[in-house]
This record gives structure tokens, sequence and C-alpha cells, in this order.
């Protein structure tokens, strides 16, 4: 042990080599961190990078998106002397092209975003006419109101997938539904929220195991850098199950986590889609930040359906309905009513349809 | 009686270890615990790329406890080390509109080889194993809030130890150096949620890490002096912690400053205890 003491020593006072390896190490290991600066072209250099190297939907929509083109576009109208409302604008204006309604920049002034996939439509959805269907003797369990209409269908309105909702709320629904002729689902106007809600949902439709859709992530920075799609599948629950005809009634602003509700829902047995083409927005959104404190929030994980199609743009109805103004002027809801007949006569679900 | 034979006691133990100093000179030192419990504070920087292209800094508190005794093993050349590190810290962006909280636990356990150059000057090298935990929690993130760390390491230590006397008391200071070599670490992939990792979709979440994708060191100064019941330390924390997997970098790097206490033990083992020479709290 002692020839052991005597080397160190001499390694000490001659080489130093323990130190060099270290210092060594630390040159060849540390990286910089490349931080745009605060200015206006920092800012757009930031977004554009950070929309470069995560948005994923570019390989999909690369038809009428260049992301390269649109970074030489809008560089030359970027100039370090704009003021924050101009430098929004513009860079509001580039996010846009992505026609994407996950897609949004925050700032202490204004939300820049795409609402375009239900502003250009019609609504199909009338509040105060819903509110007449559920009377004032309708009932509130979490966030679902709902009501026994007349014909003795069952009618329940979903307008937030934040929305709390529990699975004693979805029992005491269901018991309370168990005698109706069928039900109506209606997420109308529904912008989205937990997925972990549409589950909860969806897991009392089924009977067995069924597989919904697919979900895939970036593995890189590369515009088609992407995981294998794997498998979702909705579960059915242990709990209180709704075996009868089910009507889901959809519009153009059924948006994110309601289009993986009509997405599932569809496949589910006994249940239709009524109503209007889905809004899409199929990616899950993360957030970023630019170097001035805005945020941005963009679409990276895409979702397909069973059979590995993007919804991204929205899913069509089974069945096809417009509120008509002359049913408005009535009272009626016309999809509601349509929804009504469908049960009374019911002759298919919408996955018989796909088959 | 009984305080006849409690003085008695108190006095032998007073005595015992001089007693074994004393016949150490001549045969062998009493092996001593060496215990230091420290609380700090500092500055950090943060980067973690899954969260934020920007560095967020701010300040951060840790609690750092360190164990190291002689084995009874290897003629006493041989000393194992515990250490515990526990930090949390506070930063934000630049324009102050989010901030990061990032939490680390780490325990490391060493064992190294003791040269004693001199009577003074101590060099220690040593093999350590590793596990270190954490998570940086982003205030303003929607689906992406949390970044998970998580590592096993491998790797290398080394303390150099200087006792220099002043006024005839000992002011011990020590530098150590903790080098991770190789090991296993935690990563998400680049654009993966923990949406889809909750639902088991991941198809790897752990890699094999060396210098190529995960570097961290620790530089730690401590200066030591000894009061009348236990001895002053005070410690410069210099860590960095980085990984570069999946495209995804995280870089932590903090500086702090700890004060606290440190004392040396004698150990008992049970047996020991029944011969009658040592009254415990447990008869």
């Amino acid at each position: 042990m002692n020839s052991v003491s005597k080397s160190l020593q001499l390694i000490l006072k001659s080489h130093k080599s323990g130190f060099l390896l270290l210092v060594f190490f630390s040159l060849f290991a540390c990286v910089d961190i490349e931080e745009y600066p605060n200015n206006p072209r920092g800012n757009f250099e930031a977004l554009w990078t950070i929309m470069d190297e995560h948005y994923c939907f570019f390989e999909y929509k690369k038809e009428w998106i260049d992301w390269n083109k649109i970074h030489s576009e809008y560089k030359e109208k970027v100039k370090n002397d704009m003021d924050d409302e101009a430098l929004f604008a513009l860079l509001n204006e580039m996010l846009q092209e992505l026609k994407d309604g996950h897609v949004n920049l925050y700032t202490p002034f204004d939300v820049g975003r795409y609402w375009k996939w239900f502003e250009d439509y019609e609504s199909n959805f009338d509040e105060s006419l819903i509110n007449k269907y559920l009377d004032s003797t309708y009932a509130i369990a979490g966030s679902i109101r709902y009501q026994i209409l007349e014909d003795n269908i069952g009618y329940l309105y979903y307008g937030n997938f934040s929305s709390v909702i529990g699975e004693t709320n979805l029992d005491y629904i269901i018991h309370g539904m168990s005698d109706c002729r069928g039900l109506i689902i209606d997420v109308r106007n529904n912008g989205g929220g937990l997925l972990s809600n549409v589950n909860k949902i969806a897991s009392r439709f089924v009977t067995e195991k069924t597989l919904v859709g697919y979900m895939q992530h970036k593995t890189g920075k590369a515009h088609d850098a992407f995981s294998e799609p794997v498998a979702r599948y909705i579960e059915p629950s242990a709990r209180l199950h709704y075996q009868k005809p089910v009507v889901v009634l959809t519009n153009r602003s059924c948006f994110s986590a309601t289009n993986d509700f009509v997405n599932a829902m569809r496949y589910c047995p006994k249940v239709t889609i009524l109503g209007d083409r889905t809004g899409g927005g199929s990616g899950l959104p993360f957030s970023s930040e630019l170097p001035n404190g805005w945020s941005v929030r963009f679409s990276v994980c895409p979702m397909l359906d069973a059979d590995k199609n993007h919804l991204e743009l929205g899913i069509e109805p089974c069945i096809r309905k417009d509120l008509l103004p002359s049913d408005v002027e009535k009272g009626k809801d016309t999809l509601i009513e349509a929804a009504k007949q469908e049960i009374k006569n019911w002759s298919s679900s919408c996955s018989d349809r796909f088959n | 009686m009984l305080s006849t034979i409690n003085k008695t006691l108190c006095i032998f133990l007073l005595f015992l270890p001089v007693a074994f100093l004393a016949r150490s000179q001549e045969e062998k030192l009493v092996p001593l615990t060496y215990q230091s419990s420290l609380i700090g504070f500092g500055t950090s920087r943060v980067y973690d790329s899954y969260l934020s292209p920007l560095i967020y800094s701010g300040s951060n508190v840790g609690i750092l406890y360190e164990k190291m005794c002689m084995a009874g093993w290897g003629n006493g050349n041989f000393s194992p080390q515990h250490q515990l590190f526990f930090d949390y810290s506070c930063t934000g962006n630049k324009t102050n509109t989010a901030s990061d909280h990032t939490g680390l636990i780490e325990y490391d356990y060493t064992v190294y080889y003791r040269f004693n150059l001199n009577d003074d000057f101590q060099v220690f090298a040593g093999a350590q194993a590793g596990v270190l935990l954490g998570f940086i929690y982003n205030s303003r993130n929607g689906n992406n809030p949390v970044s998970a760390k998580g590592n096993v390491n491998l790797g290398l230590s080394g303390i150099a130890a200087y006792k220099l006397m002043i006024k005839s008391q000992p002011v011990r200071f020590r530098y150590q150096f903790n080098l991770p070599v190789a090991g296993g670490v935690y990563s998400p992939q680049f654009g993966e949620s923990y949406y889809e990792i909750g639902l088991g979709n991941s198809e790897k979440l752990f890699y094999l890490s060396s210098f190529h994708n995960h570097f961290a060191f620790k530089n730690i100064l401590s200066v030591e002096l000894p009061l009348n019941w236990l001895t002053f330390r005070a410690t410069f924390a210099n860590s960095f912690y980085q990984t570069i997997i999946n495209d995804l970098t995280t870089q932590w790097h903090s500086n702090t400053f700890y004060l606290g206490v440190s004392k040396n033990f004698y150990t008992v083992n049970g047996r020991e205890q029944h011969n009658g020479k040592y009254s415990g709290v447990f008869k």
C-alpha cells in the first residue's frame, strides 16, 4: 500500500493528470445554450425555430405549408424597431399559416389564434334552444346538464371537457336514463379539455376493449421524425353501462378532446354521430415561450383514428344535419329532433355504417 | 452508592478516548464516525428544452448530509462515505413571466482509499455509486409542465484534506469532487407527452449514460472550525448536471453556500455494549 501512496504523490507532484482529466471532460461535455436576443428579430427566429422543431403537422400539411419559405417571407417583414403590437400581428399572421386551432400566441395584450375552423361555418347551435329542451327542471351531475325529453328520450349536454365529471355522476346519469328509449349526447360548442374525461365517458358505451385510434409523438427535430403509432383502446367501465341507442350531436366547434370523444364514440356499438363535421384539433398541444416572455402553444402529438387516418381536420358525422332557420323559428332544434327520430327508428350505428 | 458508580462510569467514559488514543499511539487508533449536517442557500441556473428554450435563473436552498467512517476492513485504509443532497430552486425567465421549480434529491455512496501524505495532508480516491431523482416544474406550461429527472451512476470521487493549526486549534480544509462516469438516465422522447407515458405508450425511457449524453460534477470546498461542543462547518458547493438525450437538453447549475455542524462519534456495537464498559440509553 505504501507503494500506492508513493505513486500518487508522484502523480500529484509531476503530472496533475487527475485535474487535467477533469478539465478535459468538462470542456467536451458542457454545451453552450444558444439563446435568441430579446428583440423583434430574435423573437421571430425563436418562434420560427420552436415551431420548426416541435410542430407535428408539417408533414401532414406539406401541400400548403412550406415552413422554410414562410421563414424567408416573414423574415423580410421583421424590423428591430417594430413595437410589440406590430410584432404580435406579424408573428400571429405567420402562425395562422398553419391553420391549427391549437396554435396560439399569448401576450399580455392579446391572444393570437386561428379560429376559422368554426368561424367560417354555420354554428348549428343555439343556446336558447338547448335551454328550452332542458326546461328549468333539468338535473346537473358534475358539469353535465341532463333531462328526459318527451318521447322518453334522454338528453344530456356537456359543454366543456375541462369540467369535472366523476364516475358517480355518470352512474347517476345512466341510472336515470336506464328506462329511456335512447340517449342524445350533445357536445356541440364543446371546445375540448381533458382526454381523461373522454375515456371516462366513452368507457360507459363499450362492451369490450375497443380500438379507437393511435397516438404518436415526435422523436426529433426533423418534420418527419415520428414514433410508431401506439394503439389507444377504450376499456369497458366496471360500473354502469348504457347499451341502448345513443346519438352524439356535433358541430364545427367540437374541437380537441371533443374531437377525440366523437372519434371514440363512433367505434362504440349502438352509437351514431349526427350533425356537422367536427372542428378537428387532433394534436396534443405543448407550450413554450419567446425571449420577450410571450407564450406559444402548438400541436406535438398527432392522434389518429383506428385506420391511422389523421383527425386534425375534423370528423364527418354519420348523419349530416344542419340547424334549419325554419325549425329555430318554431323553437325546435333540427339536430335534436333528427336524433330523436334516429333513436325511435334505430337502424344502425356508426360502426355498422363503417363496415 | 449508585451516584458513585455513575461518577466512576462518567470519568471512565470521559477518559476512555484518551485511553484509547494513548494506546493507539502504540497500537491502533480508535475509529470515529464523522457526521455533518448543513443547510445552504445560493443561486441556480436551469435550462430544460422540454419545457422552454430559455435559461431560468434564481435562488436555491439545499441540505447536505454527510457521513464517513473508517471501514472495519482493509487495514483502516478504506473509508466509506454517504452523501445526501437535497436541493430546491425557484428560478425565473429573464422577463419574469414564468418560473421553474426544481427539486433534486441525490444520494451517493463512495468507498475511498486513504493516502496519508503527511500528518496534515490526506488524499482520498474513491469509487462512487449514486442515484438522483428530481423534477423541473414550469408554472406556465399546459400539457408539458414537468420534466422528470432520474439517473443511477457509477463514478469517481476524490478528496484532498488539509489540517492547519491556528492558535493550537486544528482548522480543517477539504476539497471534494464527485464525477459520475457511467450509468443509466431517464428521458422521454423529444416530443413525448407525460400523458402518453402515463398510458404506457413508451418504447424507451432509460438510456445508458456516460460523458456523451450525461455530464455532471460537484466541487465541494469546506472549512471546519472546532468549537466547544461541536465543529462548525462552512461549505461551498458548485454543482453541474447536464443531459443531452433525444435532442432534449437539460442543464442545472448551482452555487450553494452551506453552513452547519459536524461531529465525530465513537460507535459501540450491540455486543460490546453488554460488556459493562458503557452506559447506553437502553439497558
